[in-house]
């Protein structure tokens, strides 16, 4: 047998596992940095409702 | 900061462990001489398999964690390893399917090794969906604990599958009770690679636990926000956020 046939299932077989991954990654990184903005937002908002009134 | 130095360091050694992996793996090891290049797929096709079993008997130990000691940790542990147990799962479905279509002649067979794999990527997203539908707080996570812990039954019918049926799936090459071998450069290669998926897939899961672990927070501020008379909008302009932090 010729060693480099299906050369290309093993190429199909490398790009799905690591788009695939790195796909994900990518996805929960950007949930992540979204999340830390809202919490930041959101202790902002809690900070300010807190705040005694007539303080600046 | 020290967090975001340590999580750094720990990419720049998932990078240098990718570059070894992949030259060994496709610059190292000789070609096996029957099935030719295409048993290079083992290298990533056994790793990926390995930590879908090990996934869903992570759901199993924070399902019960949870279920016994009610703290919320548990439970965003099991959560976050079921989604990547979805990634993971898939890959292994995936890539197992690409390396059949030129051994076995089928993309697909009924194969008891494949089926109950199969069975294993419906259980993580069974668990997903009940996380998603489920009553919110408390009540969902326990329910989604006690399907985490029926789940991972599955696990060791997967991992000795190939001993209880026949099936054209190869026996195990590695692990406990394993009736295959490798040669020696081969068997490196594969602990090289597994050990370069798994530290991926574990930095893959504290990230998920973080998000998790936010979302809570999230939840949690909104809540303070909500009883002292302001709706809580979320930052993308969704609707007001609810309050699960304490599921």
């Amino acid at each position: 047998m010729n060693p480099n046939t299906n050369l290309g299932y093993l190429f199909a077989i490398y790009i799905i596992t690591w788009a695939g991954f790195f796909a994900y990654m990518f996805l929960v990184s950007r949930r992540q940095r979204d999340l830390e903005r809202e919490i930041r937002q959101l202790r902002q908002l809690v900070e300010q409702k807190t705040k005694p009134a007539g303080n600046p | 900061m020290r967090d975001v130095s340590a999580r750094s360091a720990w990419l720049v050694i998932n990078a240098a462990l990718m570059a070894v992996s992949l030259w060994m793996i496709f610059l190292w090891v000789p070609t096996e001489a029957n099935l030719g290049v295409i048993q290079r797929a083992l290298y990533f096709h056994v790793p990926v398999s390995i930590i879908a079993l090990g996934a869903i008997i992570l759901v199993a130990i924070g399902s019960v964690a949870f279920l016994v000691s009610g703290r919320p940790r548990w439970d965003w542990l099991a959560h976050a390893s079921a989604e990547t147990g979805v990634l993971f799962g898939g890959l292994a479905l995936v890539t197992g399917s690409i390396w059949a279509r030129p051994i076995w002649n089928v993309w697909w067979t009924w194969d008891a090794k494949l089926t109950t794999t199969l069975i294993l990527w419906f259980i993580f997203i069974g668990y997903l969906m009940l996380r998603a539908y489920a009553p919110p707080g408390r009540q969902g996570a326990r329910l989604s604990a006690v399907v985490g812990i029926i789940g991972a039954i599955d696990a060791p019918i997967i991992y000795y599958a190939a001993d209880l049926w026949r099936t054209a799936h190869p026996s195990r090459v590695t692990g406990p009770g394993a009736s295959g071998s490798l040669e020696s450069e081969m068997a490196l290669t594969l602990l090289v690679s597994t050990i370069t998926i798994v530290s991926l897939y574990a930095y893959v899961l504290v990230e998920r636990f973080r998000v998790r672990r936010s979302e809570a927070e999230v939840a949690e501020l909104s809540k303070e926000l909500q009883a002292s008379g302001i709706p809580a909008r979320r930052s993308d302009g969704g609707a007001p956020a609810t309050a699960t932090g304490g599921d």
